[in-house]
C-alpha cells in the first residue's frame, strides 16, 4: 500500500489502533457488565418465577384440599347428632334432598346399608323412586369404605351429556358404639366448581394452574375446554418444558392426596412473559451500549481530530516534501503539545533542508558551469592541437617528398660518383624519409579519423570479417613463402556503426594477428563474438608472439610498439586506430596475452537493436 | 503560525464529504437510541376498561342483567373501573332487536351479553363476521335454536347459560308439597314447543307419582276464560307448563287457584312472587351471576367457543302466604330445600 493509499484510507494505522483502543475501553467493559447483568436478571427472574409458583401451588393446594374435603365433611355431618342410618327412610331422603338443594356440587346421593343395598337415593335433576334403588354391594368403593372405615374416592369420569368430570365419594357412617360402619353414603360430585377455583386463582399474566387426576387427565382448568377435550399430561415434569397449550413454559407440580387418590396440581408460566424483565434488561443494555457507542464515537472523533488528523497532516506534508514540495509546512505548529513540537521541528528541519538543497544546487550549478567552460577550453586546445598536427603532417610531406625525391635523383644521377658508403648512407636517408612519410600518413589518418563524420549502418559482421580476412590472407600469401594459417570464424552478432571504420578495426586486428603469427608453423586465428546486454563483444585470438601483459596498457597508445620494427614491421598506429574507432562508437577495447603464448584482442560495439538476440555467436 | 492548508492533494480533511457521513452516522445512532427508548417505554400497568353491552328483549331480563352486574362485582370487576356497562331499554319486539344490537356494536364493546333466544339469534347474525364474544343468558335450548352445535364445546363466538329441564322435578315437588293431590290440571297451548316439552317430561312421571294429568289445550284467550270459570271436576292442583301464552295469564291462574284453594305450580320464580304456590326453575338473577362467571373467563382471554354452555340451576321457590291462604302446611324438610321463599302476601 502506497502512502497515498494510506492517506486515502482513513481507518488504517494510527486511526485504526486509536479506534480499537477507544472501542475496547468504552464498549467491551459495558458488554461484559451487560452480560453479567443479563445473566443475573435471568437468574433472579427464574427464582422469582419459582417462588411465585411454589407459593401459588401451596395456596391452591390448600384451597383445593379445602374444597374437596368439604364434600367429605359435609357428608360426615349426617352422623353428628344421631345415627343417620337409624333414621326413617323418609327423614333420610329429606336430609339428603336438603343437601342437594344446598350444595349444587352433589348430583346424586345414596345411602347404602351394610347389606349393600341402597336404602335411599336422591338426585338433583330427576325424581327417583324405590324401584330405582340398586344393589351396590359389589362396588369396590363400598367394600373399601365398609372395611377400612375411610372415605373412598373413585377415579374421575365424565358426564356423557355435558362432558363435566364427576367423582364418586363413598363415606362410611361409623356407629360410635360398635365402631363399625353402619352404612355408606355414596355421593356423585360435580368437579365443575374446581374450574372456577382455578379461574379465580390470583394468576399473573401468562400463568395457569390446573389439576390432574391420577391418570393424568385435566379435571380442572380455567379454560374448561382442556377438561372437556380430555387433555392429559402423563408424568408432568417440573422445570422448563412445553406447556399444556403448546407454549414454552416454566412448570411446577405438587401432589395432593384426596382420600386414597393422588391428584396433581400443576402451574405453568409462559417463559416469554416470565422473562420479560430479562428482555427489558437486554433492551436497556443495548440502549446503554448504543449510548456508549455514540459517546465513544464522539470521543474518538475528537481524539482523531486532535491527534490523528494532525499526525496525518504532518505525514502528508512529509510526503509532499519527499516529492519535492519543499515549501510545504506542517500545520499545528502553534499547539503547545508534542504535536506542536513535532510540527515545529519538522518545519524547521524542512526549512533547513530547503536551505541546504538550495546551497547544494548553487554549488553544483557553479561546478557545471566551470566544467563546461573547461571542457570548451580543452576542446579548443585539442582541436588546435589536432589541426596543428594535421597541418604539420601535411606541411611536412612536401619537404619530405623533396628529400626523398632529391635523394633518389642523387642515387640515380650521381650514383656512379658515389662510393658504396655514400650510396648506403643515401639509402638510409631514403628509407628514413619513406618511414617518416609513412608515419606522417598514419598521423594524418589518425587525425582524420577523429574528424570524419560517422555513417551509421547495420553491419553483417561475419560477412565483413570473412571479406577482410580474405584480403589479409591474400596480402600475407603474396609476400613471403606460403603460410599455413588455421582461421576459425565463429558466429558474430551483427553490429551497427560506420561500415568503413569497423572494417578498419577488423583489418587492423586480423592484420596484426596474421603478422604476429608469422613465426608459427601452425598458426591459428580465431574470431568470435557474443551479445552481452546492449553490447556486442568481439574477440580475435591468435597463438602468435603475444606480449608482456605488464605493458598491455601501452598497446593502444599511438606509435607504441612492444616489438622492434625489424622483427615485425609496422608503425604502431594500428591498435591506436582501433581504440579510437571503438571509442567513437561508444565501445571499449582490451587485450590480454603473454609473451610467446598468443594474444587476444577484444572490443565492444553497441548491439544492432534491429537484430535478433538469436544471432549471438558462440 | 497559522495552519497552512497544503495545495497538493491530501486526505480531504476539511472537505464536505466525510463530515456528512459522520453526521449521518450520528443521526443513525440517535435514531437507534430513540428506537430503544420507544421499545423501553413503560407498558400501561392498568388493564383497559372493558365495555360490556347488555341487550334484552323483555323487562323480565332486567333481573338477569342486575344479577350479571352483581356477579361481576363479586368477581372483582368494579363498574366504571374495570368494566363499563352499555345498557338500554328492552327492545320490546323481535323486530327492534337488530337495530338495538347494531347501535351497541357501533360503540365497539368488548363483550355482548344477550338475554332470550331471539336476541341471541340476532346477536349471532350480527357478530358472525366480527367474532365479538357473545354470552347468552339465558337461551332455553341453544341447540334446537341453532345457536351452538354442542353444549360441551360451542365453538364460534357464543356461549352462555341454557335453561335446564326441571318440570319433572317440579311435578315431584308438587307431590312432596301436597301428597294428597291426585288430579292435576295442565292447561297448555297446542303448538307451543315449550309446553310440549313440559308435557313430555311430566307424563311418564305422573303415573309413578300416582297423579292424573288433566291436560287442557287452550287455543285462545277466550278458552282460558271458559276454563277458569268452569274447571274440570275434582281438580286438586293446577300445573302451568312452560308456555308463554298460559304464563301470560298468571294473575287469572293465581286468582282461580286461590279461590278454589288449589296448589298452583308455575314455571318461573316471578310467578311465585305473583301468588303461585311454588315453582321449580331458574332465577333470573342467578342466571345473570352464572353468566358473569363465564364473562370473567372470556375477559381473561378464554375463547367463548371453549366454554361449555352451562345449565341454569333450578331452585325451589315457595310462597308461604299462598300456602297459608289455601290451607296447606309446608313441611320443614321441604322448606329447607327451598332457595326462594315468599313469606308475606304482596
Amino acid at each position: 500500500m502506497s502512502p497515498d493509499d494510506l492517506a486515502r484510507c482513513r481507518f488504517t494505522g494510527l486511526r485504526l489502533r486509536l479506534a480499537a483502543a477507544f472501542f475496547s475501553l468504552g464498549v467491551l467493559p459495558l458488554l461484559f457488565l451487560g452480560g453479567m447483568l443479563l445473566w443475573l436478571t435471568y437468574q433472579i427472574q427464574l427464582d422469582r418465577v419459582h417462588d411465585h409458583q411454589r407459593a401459588l401451588l401451596a395456596r391452591m393446594r390448600i384451597e383445593t384440599a379445602h374444597f374437596l374435603d368439604g364434600f367429605v365433611e359435609r357428608l360426615r355431618r349426617f352422623n353428628l347428632l344421631r345415627d343417620f342410618s337409624a333414621l326413617a327412610v323418609n327423614e333420610q331422603r329429606q336430609a339428603l334432598a336438603i343437601l342437594l338443594a344446598e350444595r349444587r356440587e352433589f348430583r346424586e346421593i345414596a345411602l347404602i346399608g351394610v347389606d349393600g343395598r341402597e336404602h335411599v337415593r336422591v338426585a338433583a335433576a330427576q325424581p327417583l323412586f324405590d324401584e330405582d334403588l340398586r344393589q351396590r354391594g359389589d362396588d369396590a368403593g363400598f367394600r373399601w369404605a365398609m372395611e377400612r372405615l375411610h372415605p373412598w374416592v373413585s377415579h374421575t369420569y365424565h358426564d356423557e351429556a355435558t362432558g363435566e368430570p364427576l367423582m364418586m365419594l363413598m363415606i362410611p357412617l361409623v356407629d360410635r358404639r360398635s365402631g363399625r360402619s353402619s352404612s355408606v353414603l355414596a355421593a356423585e360430585v360435580r368437579l365443575r366448581t374446581l374450574w372456577y377455583l382455578m379461574a379465580r386463582a390470583d394468576l399473573l399474566t401468562g400463568e395457569s394452574v390446573y389439576l390432574l387426576d391420577e391418570e393424568g387427565r385435566v379435571i380442572a382448568h380455567a379454560n374448561p375446554s382442556h377438561v372437556l377435550r380430555g387433555d392429559r399430561l402423563d408424568a408432568p415434569t417440573s422445570g422448563r418444558t412445553v406447556g399444556l397449550d403448546g407454549d414454552d413454559v416454566f412448570r411446577q407440580t405438587s401432589t395432593l392426596a384426596f382420600a386414597q387418590r393422588q391428584l396433581t396440581l400443576v402451574t405453568e408460566q409462559q417463559t416469554g412473559i416470565a422473562l420479560e424483565p430479562a428482555r427489558r434488561a437486554l433492551v436497556w443494555m443495548l440502549a446503554a451500549l448504543l449510548v456508549a457507542l455514540a459517546m465513544v464515537t464522539l470521543l474518538f472523533w475528537v481524539a482523531a481530530r486532535r491527534i490523528v488528523q494532525p499526525v496525518e497532516d504532518i505525514a502528508a506534508v512529509a510526503r509532499a516534501v519527499r516529492a519535492g514540495h519543499l515549501d510545504a509546512r506542517a500545520p499545528g505548529e502553534g499547539r503547545r503539545d508534542e504535536i506542536g513540537d513535532l510540527a515545529a521541528s519538522f518545519n524547521a528541519m524542512t526549512a533547513e533542508l530547503a536551505a541546504l538543497l538550495a546551497e547544494k544546487q548553487c554549488f553544483s550549478d557553479e561546478l557545471a558551469a566551470r566544467i563546461e567552460e573547461r571542457t570548451a577550453q580543452l576542446k579548443q586546445a585539442n582541436d588546435e592541437l589536432e589541426s596543428f598536427a594535421y597541418s604539420v603532417s601535411h606541411d611536412l610531406r612536401a619537404p619530405l617528398r623533396a628529400i626523398d625525391g632529391f635523394s633518389r635523383i642523387v642515387v640515380e644521377d650521381y650514383g656512379d660518383t658515389l662510393d658504396a658508403e655514400g650510396q648506403r648512407l643515401l639509402g638510409i636517408v631514403r628509407n628514413n624519409a619513406l618511414r617518416m612519410q609513412q608515419l606522417i600518413e598514419d598521423i594524418l589518418h589518425f587525425s582524420r579519423l577523429g574528424r570524419t563524420a560517422m555513417q551509421d549502418a547495420s553491419i553483417d559482421m561475419k560477412a565483413m570479417v570473412a571479406e577482410v580476412w580474405a584480403e589479409v590472407l591474400a596480402s600475407v600469401q603474396a609476400g613471403a613463402a606460403r603460410r599455413k594459417i588455421e582461421f576459425i570464424l565463429g558466429d558474430l552478432p551483427p553490429a551497427h556503426g560506420d561500415r568503413a571504420m569497423v572494417r578498419q578495426i577488423w583489418a587492423n586486428l586480423l592484420g596484426n594477428a596474421a603478422k604476429f603469427t608469422q613465426k608459427r608453423e601452425q598458426a591459428r586465428i580465431e574470431v568470435r563474438g557474443r551479445r552481452e546486454g546492449a553490447l556486442n563483444v568481439y574477440e580475435v585470438e591468435d597463438n602468435g608472439a603475444g606480449f608482456d601483459p605488464d605493458y598491455a596498457d601501452k598497446l593502444f597508445g599511438i606509435f607504441q610498439r612492444l616489438h622492434s620494427a625489424q622483427e615485425y614491421e609496422g608503425t604502431g598506429i594500428g591498435l591506436a586506430l582501433v581504440e579510437r574507432i571503438v571509442t567513437r562508437h561508444g565501445g571499449r577495447v582490451w587485450a590480454r596475452g603473454e609473451i610467446d603464448r598468443g594474444a587476444c584482442f577484444g572490443f565492444t560495439l553497441p548491439a544492432d537493436t534491429e537484430s535478433q538476440p538469436g544471432g549471438d555467436g558462440a | 503560525m497559522s495552519r497552512v492548508m497544503p495545495t497538493w492533494p491530501l486526505a480531504p480533511i476539511g472537505s464536505v464529504a466525510l463530515p456528512l457521513l459522520r453526521w449521518l452516522w450520528l443521526l443513525l445512532l440517535l435514531c437507534a437510541l430513540a428506537l430503544a427508548l420507544w421499545a423501553l417505554r413503560e407498558p400501561k400497568s392498568a388493564p383497559p376498561v372493558r365495555r360490556i353491552a347488555l341487550i334484552s328483549l323483555t323487562p323480565v331480563d332486567a333481573a338477569t342483567q342486575e344479577g350479571f352486574r352483581l356477579g361481576l362485582r363479586e368477581l372483582g370487576y368494579g363498574e366504571g373501573e374495570q368494566v363499563v356497562f352499555d345498557r338500554a331499554e328492552p327492545a320490546g319486539s323481535i323486530k327492534r332487536l337488530e337495530p338495538v344490537i347494531r347501535e351497541k356494536l357501533a360503540r365497539a364493546p368488548d363483550l355482548l351479553v344477550v338475554s332470550s333466544t331471539p336476541a341471541t339469534q340476532a346477536a349471532m347474525r350480527l357478530t358472525a363476521e366480527s367474532k365479538l364474544p357473545v354470552i347468552f343468558a339465558p337461551v332455553n335450548d341453544p341447540i334446537a335454536a341453532g345457536i351452538v352445535a354442542s353444549l360441551a364445546k360451542p365453538g364460534g363466538n357464543l356461549t352462555g347459560v341454557r335453561l335446564a329441564p326441571g318440570d319433572a322435578m317440579r311435578l315431584w315437588w308438587l307431590h312432596e308439597l301436597a301428597p294428597q293431590v291426585r288430579r292435576v290440571l295442565v292447561p297448555y297451548t297446542p303448538g307451543d314447543r315449550s309446553a310440549q316439552g313440559t308435557l313430555e317430561q311430566i307424563r311418564p312421571l305422573a303415573g309413578r307419582l300416582g297423579l292424573d294429568l288433566v291436560e287442557r289445550p287452550l287455543s285462545d284467550a277466550g278458552e282460558v276464560d271458559r276454563l277458569v270459570q268452569a274447571l274440570p271436576p275434582r281438580i286438586d292442583a293446577i300445573f302451568l307448563p312452560r308456555d308463554s301464552s298460559v304464563e301470560a295469564q298468571i294473575a287469572r291462574w293465581v286468582a282461580v287457584a286461590n279461590a278454589r284453594r288449589l296448589p298452583l305450580s308455575a314455571p318461573a320464580i316471578a310467578q311465585v312472587s305473583a301468588g303461585a304456590l311454588f315453582s321449580y326453575g331458574f332465577q333470573h338473577r342467578e342466571i345473570g351471576r352464572q353468566a358473569a362467571r363465564l364473562a370473567d373467563q372470556v375477559l381473561r382471554g378464554i375463547p367463548p367457543g371453549d366454554l361449555p354452555v352451562e345449565a341454569a340451576e333450578n331452585i325451589l321457590a315457595i310462597n308461604l302466604a299462598t300456602a297459608r291462604s289455601i290451607g296447606l302446611t309446608v313441611s320443614d324438610a321441604v322448606l329447607a330445600c327451598a332457595g326462594f321463599i315468599v313469606r308475606e302476601a304482596p
